[in-house]
Parts: C-alpha cells; sequence; structure tokens
C-alpha cells in the first residue's frame, strides 16, 4: 500500500470572478522511504499539491490517500491529529515561532501531541544532535543564520516521528553552499531513518539529489523520473 | 507553554500591549473612582444611622402626624419602661430615651435658633461630637448644654461659660434657662454644627414641663435585621399608640440619591467599557491578523483551531488581567487620599449626606469586580478576535506575509 | 477618482476595524451630544428656576449677614429700603428691585402651629424680581395690605382655607416675640418642596413692625435680563455711592453685592459636580478613542505601505499622502458621528421633548428645582461641537501615521525597484 496516493485531484481557486484551475486531475502515488521531489516552473500547482497532500488544504474532487484513509473526507480536527502524528512540514520561510527558543521550538509539536515532559527533552536533545544545533538550544530564532533556522525547522517537522515529511522549496531562502547542506541532512535522514521525503523545487541543483522527480506543468503532471 | 508564549508574544509588541493594559487600566481607574464615591456615600449614611440617627426610632403616631415635629408634645409616658422591654429582644444592642425640641440660644442682642436634643448621660450617639470636643466632653454629667464653636461664634460668645436657652414648653408658655456650656465641639460638618446643641435629660424634662420621652432610638447588632424587629414590636407599640420606623425609611431620601448615583455610575461605566472594548478589540485583532503566518505554521504543524483560539484568548486575558490590576493599583493611592482629605465639592456634598467634604470609601469585593469587569473586556475581545483569527484555512494563513 | 473617493474606498477596506472604531467614535459623539444637552438644561430651566423662583439676579445685603445667616440677625439690616430702591431701579440693566426681611416664623392655626422661613416681601415690587405672584393656586396675590402666603401643602396640614387668619410668632430686633395675626390670602406652589413647605410670605410692613424694624429689609434683591450685568451694576453702584453702601455708624458694615450663585450655592456645586463628570468621562473616552485611532491607522498605513510607496512613486507628493490618511481619518469620523447622533437621537427624544418625570426618584428636600418633569436642552451648537470633537479625535489619532505615510522611503518599501 503506498503512503499517499492521489486520485484524479482536482483543485479549484476562485479570484473575484474568475475561477483558476490549479490543479488539473493528478493521479499520484508516494511509497514510503521515498526522496521525491515535485518540479516545475512557477505556478505550475507544486504548492497546492503539496498543501493538498499535507492535509493543510482540500481538494475539489478527487480523492487523496494518506496511509491508507482517505483524507480528503476529513474534518478540521482529524486533518490537524493526522498533521501532527504522521506529517512534518518544512517552509521555504523557515516558519519558527520567533518568541521561542530553539528548543521550545522543536518541542511544539510533542506539545501539542501531549507527550509526556521527561520524554519531550529527551526528544528535543536527540533531534537537536541530529541537526547538529545542539549549543544553540537557548537561542532565538532570529540570532541563527538562514541554514540553522532550516534545521531547526527539520527538526520540528521529525519532532513526533512522522511517516512523511514535506518541504516546499525548502531551500530557497538559502545560499548555495547552506542549502546544499540542508538538502544533505534530508538525504541523511531519508536513508538512514527511512524518512519519507516530499519537496518541491524548480532549483536543478536540488532536483540532482531526489531519486524520483515528478514534472509538473499547468496542473498536471507532465511525466516522471526515476534516479 | 501556551502560557509562554501568549505572554512572550505580548512582550514583543510592547506598543499594542501597553495600549491593551492601558484601555483597561483606564477602564478600572474610572470604576474605582466611581465606586469610592457611592461607597464614601454609603458609609457616611452607615455613619450617620449611628451617628446622626438609629437603626429603628420608635415614638408616638400622633407626633409623626404632628405639623411641628420640634413642639414638645406628644411623647412617649412611660419611655422606660418601653425600653427595656424593647431591650429584651436580642437583636437589639441598645435602646436610648431621646428628646429633640426647637431652642434659642440667647447672648447679648443676639440669638440663635437651633435643634436641641435630650441626650442620656452615656449616649452613644453623636459621638463626632464626642471627637470633635474642644472644650470639655461628650457625653457630659450633669446640667449643661454641649454647643459648637461655630454657634457659639454666630452669637458672638466665643468664650461664653453660660448661655441662655430659652423653649417653649408642652404648654406653649416660654421658659427660659442659663445653663453651664459644658462641651463646645467642632464637626466636618458646618450646617450640623450651626443648628444643632444638645442638652442633658434632665434639664430639659425640667424645662419642657414633660414626663417620658420623645423617641427611642435603637441600635441593632445587625442593620438589616431593622424591618423584622420592627414588625415584630407591633403588638408592644400599638397599645402605647407608638410606630417604628426603620433607618432605610429614615434615610429614604439619602438611599434614593444612593440609587440614582448608582445609575448614573452604571450608565458611565458601561460607555467608558464599551469604548475601551473597541479599542481592544481592534488592537487584539491586529495582534491576531499580524500573527496568521505564525498561526498557520502551528495549525500546520497540529494545534487544532480552538488551541489556536485558546492562544489568542490567553494572550488578550493576560493584558487584560494586567492592565486591570494596574488600573486598580493606580486608583488606590488617589482612593486612600479622598478617603482621608475628601474631595470638595462645595455645597453639594451636604446634599449627598456628606459634611463639608465628600469622603470617599472602599471596599474590596467592588475593586475585585471593577477588576474582573476590566478583564472581561479584553477577554470579550479576545474571544470574538479568536473566533474571527481562527476562521480561516491553515493555507490562507501561511500565505500571509 | 479623487482624493477623497479612494479615503472612502480604504476606509472601508476593513470592515471589522472600520466598525470597531466607528463604535468608538460614534458612542463618545453620542455621550457628548446626551450631556451636552442635559447639562445645558441645568441652566436654561433649572438657574432660570433659581433666579425667577428664588435669588433674582443679584442681591444686595449687608456685609456680614451672609456669613451669620443661621442666626437671622436684624442688627445687619439693609436700612433706607425705600431710597435705594429707588435709586437702584435707575440703574442701567436692572429692571425689578424687590426688598427681602427673613427670619424665623412661626406660623399658628387652630390646629397647630409650624415652624416656617418668614419672608415679608414687597409685594408689588416683588413681582419684577420673581413669579411668587403667578404661582397662586388658591385665593389671591397680596397687595400690600396686611396678609399671609403659605404654601398649598401647608394649609393642608394647618387645615386652614384661603380667608383663614394666622397668627405669626417672631422675635423681634430686641429679642422680644411678637404675635401678629394675619389673613391668609393664598396658597402658592412652585413644584420645589424646599420652597413650598418651608416658607410664608408676609406683607413687608407687617413683617417690618412684628420685628419692630422701620423702613429696613435684610436683602434687596434686583432683577435684569442678564444676571451678570445686574450684578456688576449692584458692585458699581455701590463702589460710587459709598455713602449708601457704608451707613451713617461708623460701626456699621457696609452694604455688598452678591451674584446669585451666593444664594443657591447647593444647586450650583451639585450642578458643576455634575458637568465637571461629564467634562472628565468626556476626555477619558476621547483619549481612548485618539489612542485607539492611532493603533488603527498605524496599522493600515503598514499594511498598506507598498501601496503607499507605489502611490508616491507614480506621482503622490508627501502632502497628497498625508492628506490622504487625514482623509481616512475625517471620514471615518463622519460616519462615526452620523451614527453616534442617530443612537443619541431616541435619547435625546426622551430626555428634551418628552423629559424625565425626576419628582418620582428626587426626594422633596431635594434643593434643585428639578420641576416635575425635568427636561433637558439641545442646541445646534451640542451637536457642532460634538461632530467637531469626534473629527477631532479621529484626526489627533491620525497625524502620526499620516505623518509616517507621508515620509515612506519609496525605492525600499517598494523592494527590488524597477
Amino acid at each position: 500500500m503506498a503512503l499517499v496516493e492521489m486520485q484524479d485531484v482536482v483543485k479549484d481557486y476562485s479570484l473575484g470572478h474568475t475561477t483558476i484551475r490549479a490543479l488539473k486531475g493528478i493521479n499520484l502515488s508516494v511509497e514510503a522511504g521515498e526522496f521525491t521531489s515535485i518540479v516545475g516552473p512557477s505556478g505550475c500547482g507544486k504548492t497546492t499539491m503539496l498543501n493538498l497532500i499535507g492535509c493543510i488544504d482540500r481538494p475539489s474532487s478527487g480523492d487523496i490517500r494518506f496511509d491508507g484513509q482517505t483524507t480528503s473526507s476529513f474534518g478540521d480536527d482529524a486533518e490537524a491529529d493526522l498533521r501532527l502524528a504522521k506529517i512534518g512540514f518544512i517552509f521555504q520561510s523557515f516558519n519558527l515561532v520567533p518568541v521561542l527558543s530553539i528548543a521550545e521550538n522543536i518541542e511544539i509539536p510533542m506539545m501539542l501531541a501531549r507527550r509526556a515532559k521527561r520524554e519531550r527533552k529527551i526528544r528535543v536533545e536527540e533531534l537537536m544532535d541530529l541537526v547538529g544545533l545542539t549549543e544553540y538550544a537557548a537561542h532565538k530564532p532570529d540570532e541563527l543564520s538562514g541554514g540553522q533556522r532550516q534545521r531547526v525547522a527539520i527538526a520540528r517537522a521529525l519532532a513526533n516521528e512522522p511517516r512523511l515529511v514535506i518541504a516546499d522549496e525548502p531551500t530557497a531562502n538559502l545560499d548555495g553552499a547552506t542549502g546544499q547542506s540542508v538538502l544533505d541532512a534530508m538525504q541523511a535522514l531519508n536513508e538512514k531513518k527511512g524518512v519519507t521525503f516530499l519537496f518541491s523545487t524548480h532549483d536543478p541543483r536540488v532536483m540532482r539529489y531526489a531519486r524520483r522527480l515528478v514534472r509538473l506543468r499547468d496542473g498536471e503532471i507532465e511525466g516522471e523520473e526515476v534516479a | 507553554m501556551l502560557l509562554k508564549m501568549a505572554l512572550l508574544s505580548a512582550l514583543k509588541r510592547p506598543k499594542r500591549a501597553i495600549l491593551i493594559m492601558l484601555a483597561v487600566a483606564l477602564s478600572v481607574f474610572v470604576m474605582e473612582f466611581v465606586s469610592g464615591w457611592v461607597e464614601g456615600m454609603k458609609i457616611r449614611m452607615q455613619q450617620k444611622i449611628v451617628e446622626e440617627s438609629a437603626h429603628l426610632i420608635i415614638e408616638r403616631k400622633a407626633r409623626l402626624d404632628a405639623l411641628d415635629p420640634l413642639e414638645p408634645k406628644n411623647y412617649i409616658e412611660d419611655a422606660k419602661t418601653l425600653a427595656a422591654r424593647i431591650a429584651a429582644d436580642p437583636r437589639v444592642s441598645r435602646v436610648e430615651e431621646l428628646s429633640s425640641f426647637g431652642a434659642l440660644v440667647l447672648a447679648g442682642d443676639r440669638n440663635l435658633p437651633l435643634q436641641m436634643y435630650a441626650v442620656e448621660e452615656g449616649t452613644s450617639y453623636f459621638s463626632q461630637i464626642g471627637r470633635g470636643a474642644r472644650t470639655g466632653g461628650f457625653p457630659f454629667k450633669g446640667a449643661g448644654i454641649a454647643i459648637s464653636q461655630k454657634a457659639l461664634d454666630l452669637i458672638g460668645a466665643g468664650g461664653a461659660r453660660s448661655l441662655i436657652v430659652l423653649v417653649e414648653d408642652s404648654s406653649g408658655a416660654p421658659q427660659y434657662r442659663e445653663l453651664p456650656v459644658a462641651c463646645v465641639f467642632q464637626t466636618d460638618d458646618s450646617q450640623f454644627d450651626s443648628s444643632t446643641a444638645f442638652m442633658d435629660r434632665a434639664t430639659a424634662a425640667d424645662l419642657l414641663g414633660t414626663k417620658g420621652a420623645a423617641e427611642l432610638w435603637v441600635k441593632l447588632a445587625r442593620p438589616d435585621d431593622a424591618p423584622a424587629v420592627a414588625a415584630s414590636l407591633g403588638p408592644l407599640l400599638s397599645p402605647v399608640d407608638c410606630v417604628a420606623r426603620t433607618w432605610e425609611t429614615l434615610q429614604g431620601s439619602l438611599l434614593v440619591l444612593i440609587k440614582f448615583m448608582n445609575l448614573f455610575m452604571l450608565v458611565v461605566n458601561i460607555f467608558v467599557l464599551v469604548v475601551a472594548a473597541t479599542v481592544i478589540t481592534n488592537a487584539i485583532l491586529m495582534n491576531v491578523f499580524e500573527k496568521q503566518r505564525e498561526y498557520g505554521t502551528l495549525r500546520a504543524i497540529g494545534m487544532k483551531r480552538r488551541q489556536q483560539g485558546a492562544l489568542v484568548l490567553l494572550e488578550g486575558a493576560g493584558q487584560g488581567v494586567a492592565g486591570a490590576l494596574i488600573g486598580a493599583v493606580l486608583a488606590l493611592p488617589l482612593i486612600l487620599y479622598l478617603k482621608h482629605h475628601g474631595l470638595p465639592i462645595g455645597e453639594a456634598s451636604h446634599v449627598i449626606g456628606a459634611g463639608d467634604v465628600m469622603y470617599f470609601g472602599m471596599n474590596a469585593l467592588s475593586t475585585l469586580r471593577n477588576v474582573c469587569f476590566g478583564a472581561l473586556i479584553a477577554v470579550v475581545g479576545s474571544l470574538y478576535a479568536a473566533l474571527a483569527g481562527t476562521r480561516g484555512s491553515v493555507v490562507d494563513a501561511l500565505k500571509n506575509s | 477618482m479623487t482624493l477623497y473617493g479612494l479615503a472612502a474606498r480604504n476606509v472601508f477596506r476593513n470592515g471589522r476595524r472600520t466598525a470597531l472604531n466607528m463604535i468608538a467614535i460614534g458612542l463618545g459623539v453620542a455621550l457628548m451630544v446626551v450631556c451636552l444637552g442635559w447639562v445645558q438644561g441645568y441652566a436654561t430651566y433649572i438657574y432660570g428656576a433659581i433666579i425667577h423662583f428664588q435669588t433674582g439676579s443679584a442681591q444686595i445685603l449687608r456685609e456680614g449677614y451672609e456669613d451669620q445667616s443661621a442666626r437671622f440677625p436684624l442688627d445687619l439690616t439693609v436700612t433706607g429700603y425705600r431710597a435705594l430702591r429707588s435709586q437702584l431701579l435707575a440703574q442701567k440693566g436692572v429692571t425689578g428691585v424687590s426688598g427681602r426681611l427673613d427670619f424665623p416664623a412661626r406660623v399658628i392655626a387652630p390646629t397647630g402651629a409650624v415652624r416656617l422661613l418668614g419672608q415679608g416681601i414687597d409685594a408689588e415690587s416683588e413681582r419684577e424680581v420673581s413669579v411668587l405672584s403667578k404661582k397662586i393656586v388658591a385665593g389671591s396675590y397680596l397687595d400690600g395690605s396686611p396678609g399671609i402666603l403659605v404654601g398649598a401643602a401647608i394649609a393642608r396640614k394647618l387645615k386652614v382655607e384661603v380667608g383663614a387668619i394666622l397668627q405669626v410668632s417672631a422675635t423681634d430686633r430686641y429679642g422680644v416675640e411678637n404675635r401678629v395675626a394675619l389673613p391668609l390670602r393664598g396658597l402658592f406652589s412652585f413644584g420645589y418642596g424646599a420652597m413650598d413647605d418651608s416658607i410664608a410670605y408676609l406683607d413687608l410692613g407687617s413683617t417690618q413692625d412684628l420685628l419692630d424694624l422701620g423702613d429696613e429689609v435684610t436683602r434687596v434683591v434686583l432683577a435684569g435680563p442678564l444676571p451678570t450685568e445686574v450684578e456688576q451694576t449692584a458692585r458699581s453702584y455701590l463702589r460710587s455711592h459709598v455713602g449708601a453702601s457704608a451707613p451713617a455708624d461708623p460701626a456699621a458694615k457696609p452694604l455688598v453685592a452678591y451674584g446669585w450663585q451666593e444664594f443657591a450655592k447647593a444647586t450650583v456645586s451639585g450642578v458643576h459636580t455634575d458637568t465637571y463628570s461629564f467634562y472628565v468621562i468626556a476626555v477619558i473616552l476621547f483619549a481612548l478613542i485618539i489612542v485607539g485611532i492611532l493603533n488603527s491607522m498605524s496599522m493600515s498605513v503598514h499594511e498598506r505601505h507598498r501601496e503607499l510607496a507605489a502611490l508616491r512613486a507614480i506621482g503622490f507628493k508627501r502632502l497628497t499622502a498625508r492628506r490622504l490618511i487625514l482623509l481616512e481619518a475625517a471620514t471615518l469620523a463622519a460616519v462615526g458621528t452620523v451614527a453616534g447622533f442617530l443612537v443619541s437621537a431616541p435619547i435625546v427624544y426622551w430626555l428634551g421633548i418628552r423629559g424625565v418625570d425626576i419628582a418620582a426618584y428626587i426626594p422633596k428636600d431635594f434643593p434643585v428645582p428639578f420641576g416635575e418633569i425635568y427636561h433637558a436642552d439641545y442646541r445646534l451648537w451640542h451637536y457642532v461641537l460634538s461632530a467637531a470633537l469626534g473629527v477631532g479625535a479621529s484626526l489627533a489619532g491620525a497625524l502620526l501615521p499620516a505623518r509616517r505615510a507621508a515620509r515612506l522611503p519609496i525605492a525600499e518599501t517598494i523592494g527590488a525597484g524597477i
């Protein structure tokens, strides 16, 4: 059974009197353990597709199944529960909570999942070690570089041991070297821990990391490549 | 951690947090000022009851209906016996015989009409006279008169040791008596001072040619028992053609004024609270919409709508409580000052039952209520902001820059 | 598209924020209108009532009388009343002069006696300074011949009717108790308990005999269309006619002129207390509104900073950008003000036209002549002032944000440039 299945998924947006069809009947499967990139030019629907898979948006029609469950019919709370337990997010602009320390930012998902304090502490230390930021535990996000913030975002995304990590243009706001180190970290997690990564990019250098490329154009899958 | 996030968020936007707290503080300050005023009126009324009046006043019905209540007629003849029977009620702490009548105090070619009270030697009433005694003491022993310095100055008898008192006795004949000045006093109510004096009961009875007392003043252990005690005294009083009036009836006009003030103040409070609420709600809404992306992220990683709402509520409520406490603390020194020194509002203070100045009062329950109301407007504003701010979808929230 | 049109559309871009601001402005304006009219009602009705019922526009008394009024000092009278009256009537702005003689009276009827404030009045002259002659509800007014008027309620208490003979007893200037019998000419009712239940009016001649006084009164009451002018006239008369003010006996005190407020201190201080508390509340409310608008407009400018910078780039001057923000604030205030007027309309109708039945709530002896029904008095300038305050507060709050909008650095704000 695939981890993610999309069947004839359509997404329309209303902009005033106009309706824009962002996705025009997507059919896609993502297996557990994949390191897959959705690629395409700006406005092709990459972010829309990731939002739908990550249950932060709903399709206009079609079905999306995650780990065997049809998420397209989930209510608000069910979606939140699913995201908390099984999906991690890495955003282009990091989206860390500016008033909390790095450790606390990483801790948020575990706190929401009501894990015990001691358990949270141990896990936070593990994750900080994993992303190489242990000595920055008490620092605030604005005291860190872009690359460091994105690594915190990765650690946060992994907090509740999700089945899938979704990263929307994770290196877009980073310089070349930093972006590369972030991708290295994601790749390492995929290879060593078996975490499934699904990320979007239009940067060819980033595409090289993916073992599977799904090409999107004008809301339709144009083709796929497997490395 | 939600609490910490709420607190730190508030601190990140200090100007807006200050605005919200200031609006709440100002509302609470106004409510405290107004409450202090009304509380002062209530305290003054209670003071008046135990100093210049009683919880229950018992007198002959005929006296109540008389044209001139200051005429020495229609006295309770066997006042002592009646007093003893009333005092047997366990709810009654004290019963005193008292008479009031019109008198003229003469000195040289001047005279001054006064309301004269004939009081028992150990009277527990009119304690303000004792507190304000400049010479002698009150109550005093033996024959004599207690009069204010103001009254003495009016008749040009500043250092007089005795005064001539002219009264009309029970048969309508004028009676003169020279009495020693047993006490010279000054209270904080110049109108009272220039219109009131005191005489011992024995001299009064002799001068007026009366037996008994005009009134029995009853002090109760609990003022609220007055209606019940009055009702239970019915069988005792009707055979002697007497009636009991409770302090609520006696202070009726002051109670009406207090109610009026309460209503006026309620209207004012509502206006201030509502305007403050709009300012606060606006400010909290701004906070919420500025943090849409942050909230979107938290929702994306698994926070539920209601948890996001709780975060908004916590932040707003926290600022509300802080602002309310600040308002109460800022009002405290002012109210304390006005409690001790009073607010001079001119002659109007006499009209509302106060003396020469309007003294404020403090009431912990009132302050607590005002603090709660102040915090409440922030909570209500936050609730609205929480509802408005959590309505959108996660993806729309994330699109915010 | 005009600047006004743009401002108006911008105001309604954020409906929620605009609505909240309008509520605040509307409430502030509504409260101002309601309170201004209420306070004006004091001046129009209550002060007017006090002056016409009791105090006149100004009074002349012997120095020291007012301080010692508690003892009704008959050794501090105004002598030579008739001559003084003629001279005062000749003064500019004075339309009436009447003498009164105050004393503590005991009015005795066959059924009993009551203690009242006795006031001997020069009946015909009294018509020029008070409305007493118009408040007769039974019998007739005094005509100069011996007679007494009492309040209708007092007459009921005494169980007497017009025509009855009443005894009036008082202590004269020498401390001797005298008595006079007078026919009850009429009953009066001002609708003001403090006067109706506490005063008896006697003809001046009988009173002077009773108190063993000559052509003397305790106060001379003056009337005129402008109370302040009457007071000034009385003062300058006394200054220029020292002989009149300082009597022959050098030990005696001079005459002093007082404004009517001196004799209605409780009323005046009550009105002042009420008025000042309105003003304090208004200041607090409008301070809140200013701060709220400042916050809102700051946020609005911040949200639109790119848009404003773009407008500057295409030709808006700094002044135009500033004006735009101020116009938005003024538009917000205008709508809020109209809303405030609408909200206050039913209250204005209730207070101003129907009136409030105060008599049911105010104690009878309350020394403010509210009358049976109290009417607030709403004038056009109340609305103008309230609107000005509403718009002014909104503009004051928008000044800083307007300045910020005008000073936005264009390139930096837009971002990457062309």
